[in-house]
């Protein structure tokens, strides 16, 4: 009777813990702005005397006063403000597209009446990518700020600011046709795709280049520079970057603008092994898709626990989630890497997190905006109520395997409830990159440390250059509440003896001399050739996504000028149906097809398959001549697809 | 139901037969207050025209499409003349009003339907400064009505640009037309508005009427640019309009001072200050660049480009010496052109 009557409070503590939300441990609350207030924040800032200043997309910056819940305007007419800082309470400095400013309230009428220009010592196209973010501030007062590249969405406008630099094209031609070898994105004028360093007397340095769309330029508590970016060509997935002066960060279209770069070379041309030697990988990799699509802002938490369990640790926003990132930070071998995971997911954030603040009484206060892609509008507080919820505080490497912390002692767990997995994400100039090399990674050995709050992983394989992604099943504490998020991404760049070898990053496969395409005779019909037989410039041959046939499939890189060919020889003249299998996701990717070195007009359209791993058919006839025909498919501006293999089949 | 619809019916025969009353004020900028009205064809009018405005304007009632014909008609005529419009289609007009002048205006409405505009005829307003009578025609969407001045559908279209009441001076930095991406648009009293290239340290052009729709660049993600409402009344010159000395000129854009809400825009040519202030004509007819530079001891080039200034031109080139150069105004007129 005792027995069951115990089980039965079991049971009942179980059911009633068995819920937990975040809203159990964080307050959301929406702060109402100015009527008729286009309400997409770009900037969040707290003067010393508490009271929070905002900048919006129309180029109002306002002052609310929390105790009064008042708003006051205090300067207008800026453009695309995208983020601001505080030196008094009468001084904000703010980024806008075409400067950094200072805005001073000399006369002390509670509005801006000096707007001084600290800085426009960079170009500008007048594209409407090339967004200017920032700024933040070090130690010695220098502010840094971030330039996004321009994108091929649009060209420059006829007047430019600033030296126009584009691979030996002119301005004249480049405006009329700026897909000609643009790239997808862009920096045709100086230091776009660079962080800056902002003296206090306004000199201005080039910092770091090799970033496509720095959104996120912010100092933690320790002194590190951050600088988030954006998933597109060249960036396999959104990433966290932790920055120093003089290293290059990925993106090689602001390469143009370093002191020892060849005037006229095209960044584009290079090989992306090339680059990869050089660039200093990013510390975090935010997964697409399940983790953040949009990577925003990074803040440390610095409120010393006035904001919950996670001092010190890092804060990223997220434009098309309702979540904010939490980044565990982990130093290897002396590099910087760490851990990503969802933070308040669906707790009531707007969609669109795209600016933070901390207030002097430890909430968070989040600013969303959209700029007509996702996301969303308004400002909201987050308080923390005082509970700590069950969460992973920790993610270290060590030479085995992992050591996790939770933030409350654990319930017995078994190596079945860690399921692993790795996966990397591709270093070229595509547009994203899928998940390469997936594989689980089985738990071979685990540990409670004796607080019963850390777990030692020993995991099968461990390699650098992988995102190693954990899912944790029924995990609780040991009053049996669960955990709150269950899945966590660890990036390891480097192992614990300094080994960051990771040549499986780049296009290692691709072809930059070009490689002879074997002869085949025609002998039956269908006859299927697979692209390994092929020739090709420039496409890798690969074996990443599955679904494929024969031996692989080849992977275009560049935007233009490569090829994949096959070489046929037939007894007899005779139309043909050509069939290409291939996959091709995000967009579509039209190829030139060339018999003979003739042009088969209308380019041959290898249009969206939905994923790298769904494989389609696309269908074409060709009149094929005794003898040798060589089969060409060459790109011209929109790279290509994965190809598979060619089908051919007499009429 | 039926005797409902029949004391309707009365009700509005009895309406028609007495003068319809009505007040038509001007807003400064070259707007009327309404952008158009109804009235039934064959009716009374009594409509009070005010003229709150600090510059003259009239009113002119003119058969439909007629408007620009009795606006170019009118061009002959001195600025301000009282003397009466003499033009097949002119239906009813009032004399010229001075500011705070005000005048009633009784006529009848054709018999005929249609739509009828409404202009201000004062050399430069008509372009911008008219309305649509709609006499028996059904009115479309403000915000579609071709017949309406390009500002007043697009205040229509964007209600409320921003959170406090709009009012004059007003400035963005925005992307503009013929500028370089770091323009910066002004808008300042009596409808005069410019626009000043801070990529340049220059002005680049003027325009007398509304001031921008900034929509094509707020609505997304800057991918446009602001589009003008207004008349182009001067455009810059290629050159810079200042030189000191031979040497090349490196200059460098410092911000600006908010003086009761108009900037002091600051440059430096070589490092020496330059500041320009611009202010609009009282009548409403121009700018007038007031430049300071107080530190100047060179003489200083200046190229006004079909602009106003207190010296002897060669070749389109003044020099003032020192004394002169540290404070001096260039004035651009609107000039009416065919």
């Amino acid at each position: 009777m005792k027995r069951a009557l115990l089980s039965f409070a079991l049971l009942l503590a179980g059911t009633a813990l068995s819920a937990p939300s975040i809203h159990d441990y964080y307050k959301v609350e929406t702060i109402a702005v100015p009527k008729g207030l286009d309400a997409q924040i770009g900037g969040l800032t707290f003067l010393p005397d508490g009271r929070l200043a905002a900048c919006f997309h129309r180029g109002e910056v306002y002052l609310y006063q929390p105790k009064t819940k008042e708003w006051t305007l205090f300067a207008d007419g800026l453009h695309e403000p995208l983020g601001i800082m505080a030196e008094d309470n009468q001084t904000l400095v703010v980024m806008q597209r075409p400067e950094l400013t200072r805005l001073k309230d000399t006369d002390q009428d509670g509005e801006a009446d000096h707007y001084q220009t600290l800085s426009d010592q960079f170009g500008m196209t007048g594209n409407y990518h090339e967004f200017a973010f920032g700024p933040t501030r070090d130690q010695k007062g220098n502010y840094y700020v971030g330039l996004n590249l321009a994108s091929s969405g649009a060209s420059i406008r006829p007047e430019i600011r600033g030296e126009f630099r584009h691979y030996g094209i002119t301005r004249e031609q480049f405006y009329l046709n700026h897909r000609a070898g643009a790239g997808r994105m862009y920096s045709a004028a100086p230091f776009r795709g660079w962080i800056l360093k902002i003296a206090p007397d306004g000199k201005t340095t080039p910092f770091a280049p090799g970033f496509r769309s720095p959104n996120g330029v912010n100092f933690d508590n320790a002194g590190r520079l951050w600088v988030t970016d954006n998933q597109g060509d060249w960036l396999g997935t959104s990433k966290l970057f932790h920055v120093k002066e003089g290293n290059f960060y990925g993106h090689p279209a602001s390469l143009v603008w370093t002191r020892q770069w060849e005037v006229g070379r095209n960044p584009l041309k290079v090989s992306p092994t090339e680059y990869d030697t050089q660039r200093t990988r990013a510390a975090v990799l935010f997964p697409q898709g399940s983790m953040a699509n949009s990577p925003t802002q990074m803040l440390s938490d610095t409120t010393g626990g006035k904001f919950g369990p996670f001092a010190g640790q890092l804060l990223v926003g997220e434009m098309n989630r309702s979540r904010i990132l939490r980044v565990l930070v982990d130093e290897v071998s002396g590099q910087t890497q760490g851990a990503c995971l969802p933070f308040i997911d669906n707790g009531g954030l707007h969609r669109g997190m795209h600016r933070f603040a901390f207030a002097p009484d430890g909430s968070l206060w989040v600013g969303a905006t959209h700029l007509s892609w996702a996301g969303g509008t308004g400002l909201q507080r987050v308080t923390w109520t005082g509970k700590t919820p069950m969460e992973i505080s920790g993610m270290k490497l060590t030479e085995r395997g992992f050591d996790l912390t939770f933030t409350h002692p654990l319930s017995q767990v078994e190596a079945a409830q860690f399921e692993f997995q790795r996966y990397f994400y591709k270093y070229h100039q595509s547009y994203g990159s899928p998940q390469l090399g997936k594989e689980p990674i089985a738990v071979t050995a685990l540990e409670t440390g004796k607080n019963e709050r850390t777990v030692s992983l020993a995991l099968d394989k461990l390699n650098p250059g992988y995102v190693y992604q954990l899912n944790l099943k029924n995990v609780t504490a040991k009053d049996q509440t669960p955990l709150l998020n269950t899945f966590i991404c660890y990036t390891l760049n480097t192992l614990t003896n300094g080994d960051d070898k990771a040549p499986h990053l780049t296009t290692s496969g691709s072809s930059i001399q070009p490689i002879k395409a074997q002869s085949v005779e025609l002998t039956k019909s269908p006859q299927i050739l697979d692209a390994v037989i092929a020739g090709r410039k420039g496409p890798a041959f690969e074996r990443h996504n599955s679904g494929y046939t024969g031996k692989g499939y080849a992977d275009f890189n560049a935007g233009s000028g490569e090829y994949l060919e096959w070489l046929v020889t037939t007894k007899e003249a005779g139309k043909c149906h050509l069939t290409f299998r291939y996959a091709v996701a995000g967009g579509n990717r039209p190829l030139h097809l060339k018999l003979n070195g003739k042009l088969i007009q209308k380019p041959l359209p290898f249009n969206d398959t939905g994923s790298w791993t769904t494989w389609k058919d696309l269908s074409v006839e060709a009149a094929l001549r005794k003898g040798e025909n060589l089969i060409r498919l060459e790109s011209y501006g929109a790279s290509g697809p994965n190809v598979d293999r060619l089908t051919l089949e007499r009429r | 139901m039926r005797p409902l619809a029949l004391a309707l019916f009365t009700f509005a025969i009895s309406i028609s037969a007495a003068p319809l009353k009505l007040t038509l004020s001007t807003v400064p900028g070259l707007q009327f207050d309404k952008p158009r009205f109804t009235a039934e064809p064959g009716q009374a009018i009594e409509l009070t025209f005010k003229n709150p405005d600090d510059m003259a304007h009239n009113l002119v009632f003119t058969r439909p499409g007629q408007r620009m014909a009795v606006v170019q008609a009118t061009l002959a005529l001195p600025p301000d003349s009282n003397r009466p419009i003499e033009h097949q289609a002119v239906l009813a007009q009032t004399r010229t009003l001075k500011p705070n002048e005000s005048i009633v205006l009784k006529f009848t409405t054709p018999k005929a339907r249609g739509i009828y505009p409404y202009v201000c005829t004062l050399p430069g307003h008509g372009l911008l400064m008219y309305g649509a009578l709609y006499i028996g025609e059904p009115m479309p969407d403000l915000a579609k009505d071709t017949h309406v001045p390009p500002l007043a559908r697009a205040k229509s279209a964007n209600a409320s640009l921003h959170a406090w009441p709009h009012r004059r001076p007003l400035m963005y930095r925005i992307f503009m037309p013929d500028a370089s991406p770091a323009a910066i648009a002004v808008a300042l009293p009596h409808g005069v508005s410019y626009c000043w290239d801070a990529g340049q340290c220059r002005l680049r052009y003027a325009w007398i009427g509304g001031f921008v729709d900034p929509m094509p660049v707020w609505r997304g993600n800057g991918n446009g640019l602001a589009k003008i409402i207004g008349d182009p009344f001067w455009v810059a010159p290629k050159v810079f309009p200042l030189k000191v000395g031979r040497a090349l000129q490196k200059i460098e854009f410092k911000g600006y001072r908010k003086i009761k809400g108009h900037p002091e825009f600051h440059y430096t040519i070589n490092g020496l200050d330059v500041y320009e202030h611009i202010t609009a004509l009282p009548n409403g007819m121009g700018l007038t660049r007031h430049f300071r530079i107080p530190k100047i001891t060179a003489p200083l080039s200046v190229t006004p480009g079909h602009g106003e200034i207190d010296a002897a031109l060669t070749n389109g080139v003044a020099v003032l010496p020192p004394a002169k150069a540290k404070a001096f105004t260039i004035t651009h007129h609107h000039r009416h052109q065919k």
